[in-house]
């Protein structure tokens, strides 16, 4: 067997190979490729940005092991945005059973029980078990659905939330998720009470929230991991989404030149038949 | 007994159904509180609903584990851990307890991704194999991929700006748009069934039909 005969059988391994090596050498030593800002991660970044004290900002997530490399990095860059304005109260809550456990270390992460005062500046609600009618019952009215929070602290002992009730009071939603869920809170917060609300996504959930984007029914996005780098960006704390995109953007173009090599070998052997 | 429960099913999802779409409407505040409490019986089913998930698949393996089949090993496997976990969080009454944190963070976390992570070997081995233009469909599919490959990866505005933009174009228009028409559908297929089911004219949902 030829050299040429063995590739053409056995390229699968050498693929693959190739896709670690441009994946894992930029994690080790980050390119700094420039990143160009999407308007639509922009406009969350100034949502945000323009929050006065007193104001409401809802943080939801859907993030579980499988997703936590896209999703995670947008929700610490953008608890990250909230927890440096003063006085914007931050409510989290978590729609997946797992969810709590990255509420919990994006807290610890980010030094939030320091910088802020729990229960003044931000409270977690924990997971709600409901789907959407958990989303509904938050909007219509959160202290019948909610009694304790997710430390087990009465919510009506809770100063921030005295005079938070339904979703006129939220002034923005930030839904991190690769669900159904961002639909919901499309459902439940924004049709009857005109709620903001940005959704951050996994990838392949992009489209379906873009069409909202561009109709105006919310007023953002983060687009998976690279949302999630343009964030960090905006918000002067890289972190490893940015190194993520250099690896992203490496294995995009190496997709990219298999695809025109797979049509270039399709073509080649066809003329020879 | 049958007919009679399905009429009064049917009867309880009508009013039940009247009292979310009126209160939507008529912001009256006893209408209010019944769709509230209504709403919020939900939450509490729901969270019923995960501890008879956990009994029904105990069941469900158990009975697996003694047929002693081929798939035993994964029933084992699937109990040890639902029960590793739930005792884990009954016992350190947390989970973010740093017992429960270490076994979700060292086991289900790189499990997780690692899965989620092969998928990108896949798609570039299929890429090379699959991605063939043999036809002028197949061509115009190939196009529109690589052109969102040319927004999506911040080196190929390095390589030439205009790559960007041309994945731009295609996806404010094809995609945003064939997305908008595909969730116009959804919409109306949601409210052409949920009619039916709230006038009684598809009875699946409450274990009838055809």
């Amino acid at each position: 067997m030829t050299l040429r005969e063995s590739l053409s059988q056995n390229y699968k391994p050498i693929i693959y190979f190739i896709l670690f090596v441009l994946i894992g050498f930029p994690l080790l030593h980050p390119l700094g490729l420039p990143l160009p800002i999407d308007q639509d991660c922009r406009d969350v970044y100034n949502k945000i940005e323009s929050l006065k004290a007193g104001d409401v900002a809802v943080v939801t997530q859907y993030i579980g092991g499988g997703n936590r490399a896209e999703l995670y990095p947008q929700y610490k860059a953008v608890l990250e945005h909230l927890l440096r304005k003063d006085g914007v109260k931050i409510i989290l809550e978590e729609a997946g059973t797992e969810s709590p456990i990255f509420s919990q270390l994006v807290l610890q992460e980010l030094n939030a029980f320091k910088r802020k005062t729990y229960g003044v500046d931000f409270v977690d609600l924990g997971y709600i078990p409901g789907d959407e009618a958990a989303i509904a019952g938050l909007c219509r009215d959160l202290h019948a659905l909610v009694s304790k929070d997710y430390y087990g602290t009465p919510i009506d002992q809770i100063p921030m939330l005295k005079d938070v009730n339904t979703a006129k009071d939220f002034t923005i939603v930030v839904d991190i998720t690769a669900s159904a869920d961002s639909q919901f809170w499309l459902n439940q917060a924004y049709a009857p009470y005109r709620t903001a609300i940005a959704l951050g996504m996994a990838s392949a959930k992009v489209p379906d929230a873009y069409a909202y984007y561009k109709a105006g029914q919310i007023f953002g996005i983060l687009e998976s991991l690279k949302g999630a780098a343009q964030y960090e960006f905006l918000t002067g704390s890289p972190g490893l989404a940015i190194i993520g995109m250099d690896a992203q953007s490496l294995a995009h173009l190496y997709i990219a030149f298999l695809i025109v090599a797979g049509n270039v070998a399709f073509f080649m052997g066809r003329k020879k038949k | 007994m049958s007919i009679v429960f399905k009429k009064g099913t049917s009867v309880v999802l009508f009013v039940v159904a009247m009292i979310f779409f009126f209160d939507y409407f008529w912001k009256d505040p006893t209408l209010q509180g019944t769709a509230t409490n209504l709403n919020n019986w939900v939450v509490v089913i729901a969270a019923f609903a995960l501890g008879l998930g956990a009994y029904s698949l105990t069941v469900r393996h158990v009975q697996i584990i003694r047929k002693r089949g081929m798939l035993m090993p994964y029933s084992i496997a699937l109990l040890v851990t639902m029960f590793t976990f739930i005792i884990t969080g009954l016992v350190t009454h947390s989970i973010s307890s740093p017992e429960y944190s270490f076994i979700y963070n060292s086991i289900i976390v790189p499990a997780s991704q690692a899965l989620y992570g092969m998928s990108s070997f896949f798609i570039a081995s299929a890429s090379y194999r699959a991605l063939r233009a043999k036809s002028y469909e197949s061509l115009v599919c190939l196009a529109a991929a690589m052109f969102i490959l040319f927004l999506n990866a911040p080196i190929f505005g390095v390589i030439n700006p205009i790559l960007p933009s041309l994945g731009k174009i295609v996806w404010d228009t094809s995609i945003s748009t064939g997305m908008r028409a595909i969730l116009i559908g959804i919409g109306i297929g949601t409210l052409t069934t949920g009619l039916r089911i709230i006038i009684g004219q598809d009875k699946a949902p409450l274990g009838g039909g055809d």
